[in-house]
């Protein structure tokens, strides 16, 4: 099924372990956005993609993702247009959002336009707090986010910034 | 020397492990091991933080079962602390835990083992997964994610969030069910009861047609371990500890949980992180008992509800008074699910439920505690000591998981020398032995650590110690 211009909202869905550092950045970057109460956007926090996000997935009209990506030589933040895929491991400690968005389809009948934004971990030890490469891909991903956002229609003007914690 | 059979990881259970298999000279089966290879040392690391963290800390154990912690270790704080829980602190607890046992059983037939249950084990592996579930059979992939939904909304109604929720407190619980969210529940009622009903009728066609597997997925006697109510009936988070044999004769009176080191040993294999507990006074191995769905439903004389009593006298007019078969784990974990929401719709019509106090202030009262509760797995333990300020000496955590590991080494060479005669593994024995361990339905997260990802790979070493073949599963 292709995806349409449904008049749901648009997600953005952070996730990752808060207590593993930069694994933290999906919900932090969820977390910042929530904070600014766009209408029409809703922000999920989340430790880790579920299959019942399968069905707010459905009726959004867009899905950013953002996730933490292990920095394998590039510590660019970047944001990939992604659809529906239906490789296993949807659910669990191992969630795809391909496999969520193809839940979406097969279940709720529906897989939105879909973005994801991956922000490099450089450290994914126990505890808080982001390394240098993570703090600075996550204030990219914000930006990145407000464009997606913008073109949706619902963002301010970049200019306006983000509220961090 | 023999040959081994490694298959590393087992997939679609919560964390990873892999599965050993060793054959004598004649490819025969000799013996078969699940290990763990994994460590977390929360016993450890715990050591020193405050009585009052430790549900939160604990908690942290596993993002699938937290509420479970939450409970044992919120009870073993009320003992250290000598209090009684107000009557409606305790009410809300139960709910959780109804709510927690409803969205990881839920979890695990539709999700986990769904996939082998509904479309076969030997459906092509690349769809044999909730993704190919939801293809072939949308009604229950919509099904499993609603009923889910529905349980992992009790949790956030009651703690805030889904997962990780710190809500319980030595003493009781930090905040009360809102109007809002009891009348939230009771509308999700209905569709959840149907549901539930839905998974039963689809359990009991399909039992008799695995009848193969009703045999050989660790289908021996054993004991039986968990939690029964003082009346006899299903419990999950008071109660008595009963201990019954392969026939259903108990074998000491039911014990309260501080008397646990009386009667469970821990055994420690060289080549896992899994301890091994058994029945102490039968000795390791003789002692292998089994706790989670299909031991509480041997144990209990009744379910305690209408509808789920009429299951239960149907499931043992089918598999008899003590159903051995592991396999039985799926239909049992059914049986659960209807008895759950029974009772959340029997506690969210409670007045009381959100009344009076709800929590017991007390300061360190004895130096040690026991907390018991029924996990969706089995019973969970957790037993702490403290100085005069609170601070933890040490933990001991028995987890579902461990307490089924006898039987889940015992369930795999059973599979194994029901489908293995020679060093050739057809794939569809590969996902029968996968499945024979996820029909305990393992936390791995809580029994030891699940860090990192390794790719499933099965070798053949032969007598020599040489790989003989290696095939690989990313």
């Amino acid at each position: 099924m292709a995806p349409d211009a449904a008049p749901g909202p648009t997600l953005v869905v952070g996730y990752g372990n808060r207590l593993r550092r930069d694994d933290a950045v999906g919900p932090m970057a969820a977390e910042a956005v929530g904070r600014r109460h766009l209408p029409g956007v809703i922000a999920i926090e989340t430790h880790q993609l579920l299959p019942e996000l399968a069905e707010p997935i459905a009726s959004a009209r867009v899905v950013i993702f953002v996730d933490a990506l292990v920095a394998e030589g590039s510590l660019d933040t970047r944001v990939t247009p992604i659809g529906p895929s239906d490789s296993p491991s949807p659910i669990g400690h191992l969630g795809d959002p391909r496999g969520l968005l193809a839940l979406a389809r097969d279940v709720f009948g529906r897989a939105p336009v879909a973005w994801l934004v991956t922000v490099p971990a450089t450290d994914l030890s126990m505890g808080e707090g982001l390394s240098p490469a993570a703090e600075s891909g996550l204030d990219e991903a914000l930006r990145r986010i407000d464009v997606l956002l913008a073109v949706e229609g619902f963002a301010p003007s970049p200019s306006d910034g983000t509220e961090r914690t | 020397m023999g040959e081994r059979i490694l298959i590393d990881p087992v997939t679609r259970i919560e964390g990873h492990a892999k599965i050993s298999i060793h054959l004598d000279d004649d490819h025969s089966v000799a013996d078969a091991r699940f290990h763990v290879g994994e460590f977390r040392g929360f016993e450890r690391f715990c050591e020193g933080r405050p009585l009052w963290e430790m549900p939160g800390l604990t908690a942290r154990i596993c993002g699938i079962c937290p509420v479970s912690h939450l409970m044992a270790s919120a009870k073993a704080g009320d003992a250290i602390l000598a209090v009684t829980v107000p009557p409606a602190a305790e009410s809300l607890r139960r709910l959780m835990n109804l709510g927690q046992i409803v969205q990881s059983h839920a979890l695990s037939f539709f999700h986990l083992s769904g996939p082998d249950l509904l479309l076969g084990f030997d459906a092509d592996p690349a769809r044999r997964n909730v993704i190919g579930l939801a293809k072939a059979d949308r009604e229950a992939a919509l099904r499993g994610i609603r009923l889910r939904q529905f349980g992992q909304e009790v949790i956030e109604l009651l703690g805030g969030k889904k997962i990780h929720p710190a809500w319980c407190v030595p003493g009781g619980v930090r905040s009360a069910l809102s109007p809002g969210g009891r009348s939230h529940i009771k509308g999700r009622l209905p569709e959840a009861m149907e549901t539930a009903r839905y998974a039963l009728d689809r359990m009991k066609r399909l039992i008799d047609t695995f009848s193969d597997e009703t045999a050989s997925f660790g289908n021996f006697p054993s004991l039986y371990l968990g939690l029964v109510a003082q009346d006899g009936a299903w419990e999950h988070y008071g109660g008595r500890v009963r201990v019954i044999d392969a026939d259903g004769t108990r074998l000491v009176d039911d014990f309260e949980a501080q008397a646990y080191r009386e009667f469970i040993g821990e055994a420690v294999q060289p080549d896992s992180y899994l301890k091994s507990p058994y029945f102490r006074p039968l000795g390791h191995p003789g002692g292998m008992y089994r706790v989670g769905p299909l031991a509480r439903l041997n144990l209990c004389d009744r379910m305690g509800t209408p509808l789920a009593d009429a299951e239960l006298a149907e499931y043992r007019q089918r598999g008899g008074r003590i159903v051995s078969s592991s396999f039985w784990y799926h239909y049992a974990r059914l049986i659960e699910i209807l008895a759950g929401i029974e009772q959340i719709g029997r506690l969210i019509d409670d007045p009381d439920l959100g009344s009076g106090r709800l929590r017991a202030e007390a300061g360190i009262n004895a130096p040690e505690g026991v907390g018991v509760s029924e996990a969706p797995r089995g019973t969970l333990f957790h037993h702490y000591e403290v100085d005069e300020d609170g601070l933890i000496r040490s933990v001991n955590l028995i987890i579902a998981t461990g307490q089924n590991n006898l039987a889940m080494n015992a369930t795999v060479a059973q599979i194994a020398r029901r489908y293995i005669s020679g060093p050739e593994i057809p794939e569809g024995v590969l996902n029968r032995l996968e499945a024979g361990i996820r029909a305990f339905d393992p936390c791995l997260s809580c029994s030891t650590h699940a860090l990192g990802q390794m790719p499933m790979v099965v070798r053949l070493v032969g007598p020599d110690g040489s790989v003989l073949d290696e095939a690989r599963r990313d």
